[in-house]
């Protein structure tokens, strides 16, 4: 890069050239998830492949190495990308990016295992895909029980902090684990959670990707929380803010969110009703944190955003998860010194790494839990930071519920 | 109680909506025996006219509904001239083909043109509701569901009381019968076709008025939406796919109140299937189109 010469500051790159490194990816394209978070995935997987390249591509042996970018359309069906993973090994190819999403990682795992390939997980953060004994899958994200508590502790910080809070979840993997954390999270900060606080589990449990959520809403209409809290992905809590208005459900303080919030599409879906909505989210710009490959956190987004003409203002971190997966994934081929799928998984074991993303570093599960999550509000059709307090650009507008 | 108040108001509303969705794509499977896959596409077309007329002129969706339902006619009609005519005597694999081609089309040159991202038309009105004590009716699906009625209403007057309604009822009874008495049934076919186009893009500048959409989920769902509801109301009655859209929409709503929301699907398709063990041509659905005659 190559990478070692550019974190040593050095300019030039004399090695020669060597063969190509694929990356390959079943990402969606069409399906639930193709509009929005896998999109967004993708562009976050194209960016880092072009940048890697600019920059020399992966250095070692004495030549630089070009990376090329296989993906596939999964459909947004978990089976499919276990499939089109499995046709990768059949093609040669160890080195996978995740798709999008806990389910779909999920499936995708047992296949790398079994084919001695090696995965990063950019977007699937359910813990439950950490808990098989897996040694082939890093995941560069926050986990799956972090979700819901960072919102939960970013809502204790606020004032006037909630009292009551409803959780709606859908009944994916993900969410419910969501949920569970951040209901404890909320009643070990004094929160009462209504209707009860196993809810998440039956009376407010949604349909995955459901674009209508009123039977969970109607069973917390007169309950009057402070806070109504969806833990799900895009059309989930899209269809809980529009339904929230339709059926007179004004929570007394404002809307959080998983997922959605942070991304585009929930900006667009929503129009204003979008406005003072919270989301937990895994990466903003605001960290301090930089690398060789991307620059700081500003600088990957300035130019993220420019390439894929997204507004800065409206930027989807999904797309800075799967850089950094990528990114890490990189930087253990490079440290093994060896395209071996082997070699590289070692790598990984013992990557310690300070990226644009925050530090990467995998526990004995393979998951880089020391990183934190943030949250942001919605405010002018922006992305604001507000919590942690250390980061926050601008105050929170709260209550965000006029 | 109010709860259960509230998921029925819901309910009927909601249903009104699913109704408007289906009652164009139980016209054309009715009259011309296609199921139209394509539907969806239709009225994510429409809702992408009337979201532009929002954008761009500040439109109130109500108002661009008629500008909508007669450009989604002329393409309607068109279509059906152009191309489905083409297949209309084929077996019924290659017109659902057809239509299914027809829909993808029509679907990518939308994300082409505008992107894969959820829209919505945003009104001052549409996510506010009525309150009637502890029940909230939102304006938005009221108006759908009032639309779905008059819509229902007045097809089934042109139907029963126009040379056009009598031409197309007897069209869809007996094609060869039609054609003997000088009624020029590729032209009743593609009035047809438009018509349903044109319900079809109503119902879908509702959907976006009321909720969001975008050219890769949302046809798909309306598509499905409507077969099932056609299947439930039954074909051959105007009003069959109100009465469909209806008691889906109060099954959905009070199903998933006392059974909670991810048994919606499973409850769609139990009163699917209930209904089509007792009455095999629907709820109200004359058994009659299921033998007609095809020269």
């Amino acid at each position: 890069m190559a990478l070692s010469a550019a974190a040593c500051g050095g300019g030039g790159n004399t090695n020669t050239s060597g063969s190509t490194i694929t990356f390959a990816a079943p990402v969606s394209q069409t399906g639930a998830f193709g509009q929005a978070e896998g999109l967004y995935t993708l562009q976050g997987y194209k960016f880092c492949q072009n940048t890697l390249n600019a920059k020399g591509g992966i250095n070692f042996g004495g030549q630089s190495h070009q990376v090329t970018l296989v993906t596939q359309d999964d459909q947004s069906v978990a089976a499919t990308s276990a499939q089109i993973v499995d046709g990768y090994n059949d093609k040669g190819y160890k080195f996978i990016l995740s798709p999008y999403g806990s389910a779909g990682t999920t499936a995708v795992a047992p296949v790398v295992e079994r084919n001695g390939q090696v995965m990063l997980d950019s977007n699937g953060a359910d813990t439950a895909i950490f808990t098989h004994g897996y040694k082939n899958t890093f995941a560069v994200l926050s986990p799956s029980s972090t979700y819901v508590t960072t919102i939960i502790d970013a809502l204790a910080a606020l004032n006037p902090a909630p009292k009551t809070v409803a959780v709606i979840a859908a009944n994916d993997g993900f969410s419910q684990h969501a949920a569970e954390q951040g209901v404890k999270e909320a009643q070990a900060k004094g929160m009462t959670v209504v209707p009860s606080p196993t809810a998440y589990t039956s009376s407010t449990k949604v349909a995955a990707n459901a674009t209508d959520v009123s039977p969970a809403l109607i069973a917390i209409k007169g309950l009057n929380p402070d806070v109504i809290i969806v833990s799900a992905h895009l059309n989930e809590a899209v269809a809980a803010v529009k339904q929230a208005s339709e059926l007179g459900i004004k929570p007394k303080l404002g809307f959080a969110a998983t997922v959605a919030p942070p991304t585009p599409a929930f900006i667009s879906a929503l129009g204003k009703s979008s406005e003072g909505v919270l989301g937990s989210t895994q990466w903003v710009p605001e960290i301090t944190a930089s690398d060789s490959i991307f620059g700081n956190a500003r600088a990957f987004l300035t130019n993220f955003t420019t390439t894929f003409g997204w507004s800065p203002d409206q930027y989807p971190y999904q797309a800075a998860d799967a850089a950094a997966a990528c990114e890490a994934l990189a930087l253990a081929i490079e440290k093994a010194g060896s395209t071996d799928a082997s070699a590289v998984r070692n790598a990984l074991v013992s990557l310690k790494a300070d990226t644009f993303y925050g530090h990467i570093e995998f526990d004995a599960t393979g998951m880089n839990t020391n990183k934190p999550m943030y949250v942001i509000q919605i405010q002018s059709s922006a992305f604001v930071t507000i919590y942690p307090s250390n980061l926050a650009s601008k105050q929170a507008t709260w209550p965000a519920v006029k | 109680m109010s709860q259960l108040l509230q998921a029925a108001a819901y309910g009927v509303v909601q249903g009104g909506l699913l109704g408007l969705v289906a009652v164009g794509f139980s016209l054309v499977w009715g009259v011309m025996n296609v199921i139209n896959l394509s539907h969806g596409a239709l009225a994510v077309t429409g809702a992408y006219l009337a979201w532009l007329l929002n954008l761009h002129f500040g439109l109130d969706p109500f108002l661009a509904l008629p500008v909508v339902a007669i450009a989604l006619f002329l393409f309607g009609y068109a279509l059906q001239r152009g191309l489905i005519n083409l297949v209309i005597n084929a077996p019924i694999f290659l017109t659902l083909l057809l239509t299914f081609g027809l829909g993808l089309v029509i679907l990518n040159s939308l994300q082409l043109l505008f992107n894969a991202d959820d829209r919505t038309i945003e009104t001052s009105y549409a996510s506010q509701s009525l309150a009637l004590g502890t029940v909230n009716v939102p304006y938005g699906r009221l108006a759908a569901c009032g639309l779905a009625l008059a819509i229902t209403v007045g097809l089934a007057a042109v139907m029963t009381r126009t040379r056009l309604g009598h031409s197309i009822s007897a069209t869809g009874m007996d094609r060869g019968a039609a054609r003997l008495m000088g009624i020029r049934a590729r032209h009743v076919y593609a009035i047809t076709f438009g018509i349903s186009a044109a319900l079809a893009g109503v119902a879908g500048t509702m959907i976006a008025t009321v909720g969001s959409f975008n050219p890769t989920t949302t046809p798909g769902q309306l598509t499905l939406d409507a077969f099932v509801i056609s299947v439930l109301g039954g074909l051959g009655n105007m009003y069959g796919a109100l009465v469909g859209g209806l008691v889906l929409g109060i099954a959905e709503s009070v199903g998933g109140l006392v059974l909670t929301g991810t048994w919606v699907n499973a409850i769609a398709m139990a009163v699917l299937i209930l209904t089509l063990i007792v009455r095999p041509s629907g709820l109200i659905g004359k058994a009659q189109y299921s033998g007609r005659v095809e020269v």
